[in-house]
């Protein structure tokens, strides 16, 4: 890929009717950074899309904040989309620890879990259903937003910053060598 | 948002109307096609080739649908699914949960 070391902070309205307009200059700067190279590697820009698109949909649902901060590092060996915004930490799963995680959601295969690492810092980690555990289509989830992401990212993580009171979730994605 | 295409005696064709689907149209979407679900009771086709983008709302729109459907012991087919579409239901095993056709006539022989 031919990769320009890029660092860019994008403001977006919290509001769920401008995800489209967002995503596509997250993608149209990502293209821009990499020239030709997301056409070239159809594998890192379905991931970009679908991270971009999951982390906005997560806080026009989720966050009551005004806007909502996209940022967008890029260099030769990764890709790192990290979203912010205000309010009050974000809790993962049902109350209640087992080992330290906690199951978040399922698909039809595997199982989504949040790692607390303390109180403020949440690592994201699928683990295989076994046969006998598959769920049917009745109790199948119909969430699936941070599993998308977690599916998608080398690196899916979580962090309260308690001293500005802002949610961070940032996603890294490690790009081919040249 | 969902316009009839074809309406047999063994099926109803659908086709989204749609570029972008997402939180913001995934609920009037599921509304319109349980609705649809309801009064028709029988075999339902979707073509969603019109849809360039999804989100994980609309995924569950669809999902919450498909298990509308089998309660009233009928199905939802999909057909059309753009490749970024298609790989978003692998990725998620979605492919393993509803059944997926390239096109009407592959759904209908199928």
């Amino acid at each position: 890929m031919r990769i320009r070391t890029t660092h860019k902070e994008f403001i977006f309205l919290n509001d769920k009717s401008v995800l489209t307009p967002s995503l596509k200059q997250v993608l149209a700067y990502v293209e821009e950074c990499t020239g030709a190279s997301l056409i070239e590697n159809y594998e890192v820009f379905f991931k970009v899309k679908s991270i971009a698109t999951e982390l906005l949909t997560n806080s026009f649902k989720h966050s009551h904040a005004h806007t909502v901060n996209l940022v967008v590092d890029i260099d030769s060996d990764k890709l790192i989309i990290q979203k912010y915004d205000s309010g009050p930490p974000v809790k993962f799963g049902k109350p209640g620890l087992c080992n330290g995680k906690k199951q978040i959601s399922y698909d039809i295969m595997c199982r989504l879990f949040a790692n607390y690492h303390d109180e403020y810092n949440v690592s994201f980690a699928i683990e295989e259903c076994t046969d006998d555990e598959l769920p049917d289509i009745e109790n199948l989830t119909e969430h699936f937003g941070l599993l998308i992401i977690t599916k998608c990212a080398d690196d899916f993580i979580y962090h309260y910053d308690d001293e500005n009171k802002l949610n961070l979730f940032t996603a890294k994605i490690n790009l081919p060598a040249n | 948002m969902i316009s009839i295409e074809t309406d047999t005696e063994g099926y109803i064709a659908l086709k989204t109307t749609i570029n972008e689907a997402n939180l913001n149209n995934s609920e009037k979407f599921k509304a319109e096609l349980i609705a649809i679900l309801d009064q028709y009771h029988k075999k339902t086709i979707l073509d969603m080739s019109s849809i360039g983008y999804m989100d994980s709302s609309f995924l569950g729109a669809l999902v919450s649908s498909l298990k509308h459907a089998i309660a009233i012991k009928t199905d939802i087919l999909l057909t059309g699914l753009r490749p970024d579409i298609h790989n978003l239901f692998t990725l998620i095993r979605l492919d393993k949960v509803f059944k997926i056709y390239k096109n009407l006539n592959e759904a209908t022989a199928g």
